[in-house]
């Protein structure tokens, strides 16, 4: 405990006067020596707090911009991908085709959106670029072909859609030739309106993300009208994919976020461990990259319970 | 030191949190590890079914032994039955009954087993009344020796939910049909779909279907008892009386014929799927030429060499009434050198034709028994020709014959092969010759050489590429043309019901059909838009609305079946079945397609429910962000707190620098 103790010297010109020290009683300074911290209850939590926040935070980096890495890689393999096929003429045009196969290249020029477009709209394609709806007609095709994409996460390739504007075009191409489509008008509706994916007599072109950046409440919808002929009709899948509409996350991928979490908690208390037994360098060295790893499965994990088009 | 502590304090809740996390993950699996005792089914599809064969599995049954006990019986029956004999279809098997339908099965010594079975819907078994509203189940149930009281269930049982596509007993009973329709039988899966899809439509429509043959169809049209007719071919010279009406011409569908059979290798046990036929092995089979011996043909073996086939082949299944089924098949056998060489004694093979069929003038559209033998029997109706073949019972016989001992062939429609799963022959023109089976891309090109009589589309005797699959049939509907004296009410009717078939109506067929091409939708497209009374306003495009069914073939896999009279698989690719994605076949060219006029605002079949984020996800981003801001906001005010008490407490210090200090006492 530290003593202050106040020396008062008077310094008396005159000589004689013998200089006072006065000891003042030791404040009783609440300041807790260095090393003992409090285990009460209120810091235990209040560290537990920020330790959370931090990990949202973290979450919001890896919503916002890692992932957004990881759908401009996949974009680029798919490009590859669908132009070789496009150039041999085996792109697919109808029939089963398999989930995450690009089937339509989308180019919305006065949103700057170039986006290659996967077959299936759930949580996972959808991380890749924008998706057509299982179950309605394929772009180009008669009928309403219905495409979905993301708003926020994933690079959000649909985030600027709310600023198209009745008569812009969009241009889609798929194995059948390019289409060209005009936008007839931008509406939000609730997430209970089917109408979005129902046939509306002529052949139209439905893009569909969420209506808020957050908040997944309904769809953002751009109705764009086909100019010209449709190519021929292509036998398809008709039935709708319900865990393909755009709102709903995947619910089976929460044992996925269970495992990888256990894996990060595990592999944090042995960094942890470690930290005690070895020099703080090497712990983190070894360690970091690890839990790095894990935290960044947990958190794409987490992505797929959120909803697809978000 | 203090770190490994303050671990070591951490630990205990740590550890038993993984410990508890760990203990959700693995208690599935040990729960279910556990449960294997319980007897489970699974059917294939068990969705949008219609009247077809289904395949059931099941799991946790006693092994059936040697001498039959513990083989499994399978039933439809309602529902959730409380009696077998209340509630479940117990009729006989066919051909003793028309509606039975149970199936027998084995289970193997792991406790599993399958078995087909053909489930019916309302239209055949209107006491269960399997329809979209009311879905059936299927009752497994271990055969005991003490058996079981049939007012109750047997308690050795297991049982699976069917749900059922829309079929007419959804819909509400019409009072006036607006469209009555005699149709070939071909047609007619399509059309009971168009009509079950079309009841339930705003404004509603009702469609009558009756399904004969093309003949018949064309005779009620033109007779003018019905208001449609829906023929393959064209009418025959000298069949259109004086007092027809004056016609058009819409196709409705493109399909194709097949040769159906149900072989079992007795050898092996095995159902044969891939056997391969000639035009010249028709022509035996449907001139009774030795068919004991229809095995033994050299040219037959020489197709099909690697199986043991049974001892002989039974008569085979053809169609008795007038149709043009037949028309095409014997149009092609005629076609074909060494089947005509055949039937005029003259075989290559030396094989002798049946005196009663030798020099027989095809083609023809009615397949005589023309030596009544009693056993030679066509038979009225395609959908009797399935059945028997499926129950493998020859045709003038009672009771079934183990395909094992006796191989079955049919001349059926490839939509009725389809739904019944059977087995569908490759055809080619000869040993080293290319085998072509009936795929989307094989009957578009055999459409791609039909040829055009009047505005129908038929089959030509000898395609000429070898990819074609040569029986292809379009059905068209003849409607007849609007005059001053036409009812506006019947001509807007069947406007409204051509405008479908060009449109929805090709994305809501069962498997077995192709959906139209772009030239035959043109052509009914236009036939629609001529149906206009002269002299009477154009009436508004109906809106109707219509919800859209998809249907496809149930691709069951091929199952050994050691039951004699059940069911084999089509390994087939019909349309909207797994066509080769973007195989260039696919697409002829990018044809451009008129699109036909639209009058459907289409809703769809979805429950609204469905569209909306199920459970709480679309809260779970705003939820996180604000718990995240909160713990940040409850985390750094403590450290603001502490931050805060000590810049206040060292400016009070700098403030009073006198506290404590004794008064100077000058």
């Amino acid at each position: 405990m530290n003593v202050r103790v106040e020396e008062k010297a008077v310094l008396d010109r005159a000589g004689d006067r013998p200089p006072e020290i006065t000891v003042v009683q030791p404040v009783a300074a609440k300041v807790t020596p260095r090393g003992a911290r409090s285990h009460s209850v209120s810091a235990i939590v209040r560290r537990g707090a920020l330790a959370f926040g931090v990990c949202v935070v973290a979450f919001l980096a890896f919503g916002l911009w890692f992932s957004g890495l990881t759908h401009a890689r996949s974009q680029v393999g798919l490009q590859r991908r669908f132009r070789a096929e496009l150039t041999n003429a085996n792109a697919p045009i109808g029939g089963a085709i398999a989930p995450g196969a690009p089937v339509a290249i989308i180019d919305i020029a006065s949103i700057g959106v170039n986006e290659v477009v996967v077959e299936g709209a759930r949580s996972a394609q959808l991380r890749e670029g924008p998706g057509h709806v299982v179950g309605s007609s394929l772009p180009g095709q008669p009928g309403n072909a219905v495409i979905a994409g993301r708003k926020t996460l994933y690079g959000g390739p649909f985030a600027h859609l709310g600023s198209l504007r009745a008569g812009d075009t969009i241009r889609v191409t798929t194995g059948q030739g390019a289409s060209t489509y005009r936008v007839l008008g931008v509406d939000r509706v609730k997430a209970e309106d089917g109408s979005v994916f129902a046939d509306h007599g002529d052949n139209r072109l439905t893009l569909l993300t969420s209506n808020s950046s957050v908040d997944a409440s309904g769809r953002l919808v751009v109705s764009a009208r086909l100019v010209g002929n449709a190519f021929q009709a292509q036998p398809l899948r008709r039935t709708l994919d319900s865990a393909g509409l755009g709102l709903t996350g995947e619910h089976d991928a929460i044992s996925s976020v269970l495992v990888w979490l256990e894996l990060l908690v595990a592999l944090t208390l042995i960094g942890v461990f470690a930290l005690t037994r070895w020099s703080r360098l090497a712990a983190w060295i070894v360690f970091a990259p690890g839990i790095a790893l894990f935290g960044w499965l947990v958190f794409e994990n987490a992505v797929r319970l959120l909803p697809a088009t978000l | 030191m203090h770190a490994f502590r303050r671990a070591r304090r951490l630990r205990s809740p740590a550890v038993l949190l993984l410990l508890a996390v760990t203990a959700a993950l693995l208690a599935p699996p040990v729960m279910r590890a556990g449960a294997v005792q319980v007897r489970t089914a699974q059917v294939t599809p068990a969705t949008n079914l219609g009247d077809q064969v289904a395949r059931v599995e099941w799991h946790g049954f006693r092994p059936t032994t040697a001498d039959g006990t513990f083989g499994v019986t399978i039933l439809e029956c309602r529902l959730h039955p409380t009696s077998v004999n209340a509630d479940c279809n117990t009729a006989e098997t066919f051909p003793l009954s028309l509606t039975g339908n149970q199936a027998a099965g084995i289970t193997q010594p792991n406790g599993t087993g399958d078995a087909f079975i053909d489930v019916e819907s309302t239209a055949r078994l209107p006491a269960l009344a399997c329809s979209h509203t009311r879905p059936c189940s299927l009752l497994l149930y271990e055969n005991t020796p003490q058996g079981f009281d049939p007012n109750h269930l047997p308690s050795a049982s297991a049982s699976v939910q069917l749900d059922f596509r829309a079929n007419s007993a959804d819909c509400p009973p019409p009072s006036t049909f607006d469209v009555r329709l005699e149709s070939e039988a071909s047609a007619s899966a399509a059309l009971y779909q168009w009509a079950a899809n079309l009841c339930s439509a705003r404004p509603p429509f009702a469609l009558d279907v009756t399904n004969t043959s093309s003949d018949a169809a064309r005779q009620q049209f033109f007779l003018r008892h019905v208001d449609v007719g829906v023929s393959s071919l064209p009418p025959q010279p000298g069949e259109v009386p004086g007092s027809a009406p004056p016609y058009a011409v819409a196709p409705v569908d493109l399909t194709a014929l097949v040769v159906a059979y149900n072989i079992v290798d007795p050898v092996t046990g095995h159902q044969i799927t891939d056997v391969t036929l000639t035009p010249r092995l028709v022509a035996r089979l449907v001139s009774d030429s030795d068919t004991l011996g229809f095995f033994s043909d050299p040219e037959f073996k020489a197709l099909n060499p690697s199986h043991t086939f049974p001892a002989a082949a039974a008569d085979p299944g053809v169609r008795g009434e007038r149709n043009a089924d037949t028309w095409v098949v014997t149009n092609w056998l005629n076609g074909n050198h060494s089947a005509r060489a055949f039937l005029d004694g003259r075989d290559s093979f030396g094989v002798p034709v049946n005196d009663a069929w030798k020099g027989v003038k095809y083609p023809t559209d009615v397949f005589e028994a023309r030596n009544p033998n009693g056993v030679y029997l066509p038979r009225t109706g395609e959908e009797d020709i399935a059945l028997r073949l499926f129950h493998s019972t020859k045709p003038a016989d009672g009771v079934p014959t183990n395909p094992a001992d006796v191989g079955f062939f049919s001349i059926l429609d490839l939509p009725t092969a389809l739904r019944f799963n059977l087995p569908i022959a490759g055809l080619t023109t000869g040993p080293g010759s290319p085998v072509v089976a009936p795929t989307t891309d094989s009957i578009l090109a055999g459409y791609e050489a039909m040829t055009t009589v009047n505005g129908f589309h038929v089959p030509t005797a000898t395609p000429t590429s070898p990819a074609a699959w040569p029986l292809v049939k379009v059905d068209h509907a003849l409607v007849p043309k609007a005059t001053a004296t036409s009812d506006p009410k019947k001509v807007q009717n069947i406007r409204r019901l051509l405008t479908y078939a060009a449109g929805p109506g090709q994305f809501s067929l069962p498997a077995g059909f192709i959906p139209l091409p772009s030239a035959l939708l043109a052509q009914t497209a236009h036939t629609a838009s001529t149906l206009i009374v002269p002299g009477r306003p154009v009436p508004p495009t109906t809106t109707s609305t219509v919800p859209l069914t998809s249907l496809g073939p149930t691709g069951l896999p091929f199952l050994p079946n050691l039951v004699g009279s059940s069911y084999y698989p089509a390994p087939l690719s019909g349309p909207g079945a797994t066509d080769t994605p973007g195989a260039p076949g696919t697409s002829r060219s990018p044809a451009r397609t008129v699109k036909s006029a639209p009058d459907a605002t289409v809703p769809f079949s979805m429950p609204s429910f469905l569209l909306a984020s199920a459970g709480g996800e679309r809260f779970a981003l705003p939820v996180i962000l604000s718990l995240g801001i909160l713990a940040f906001a409850f985390a750094l005010s403590g450290v603001a707190r502490r931050r805060t008490s000590s810049v206040l407490r060292s400016t009070r210090g700098l403030l009073r620098p006198s506290a404590g200090y004794p008064k100077d006492k000058a």
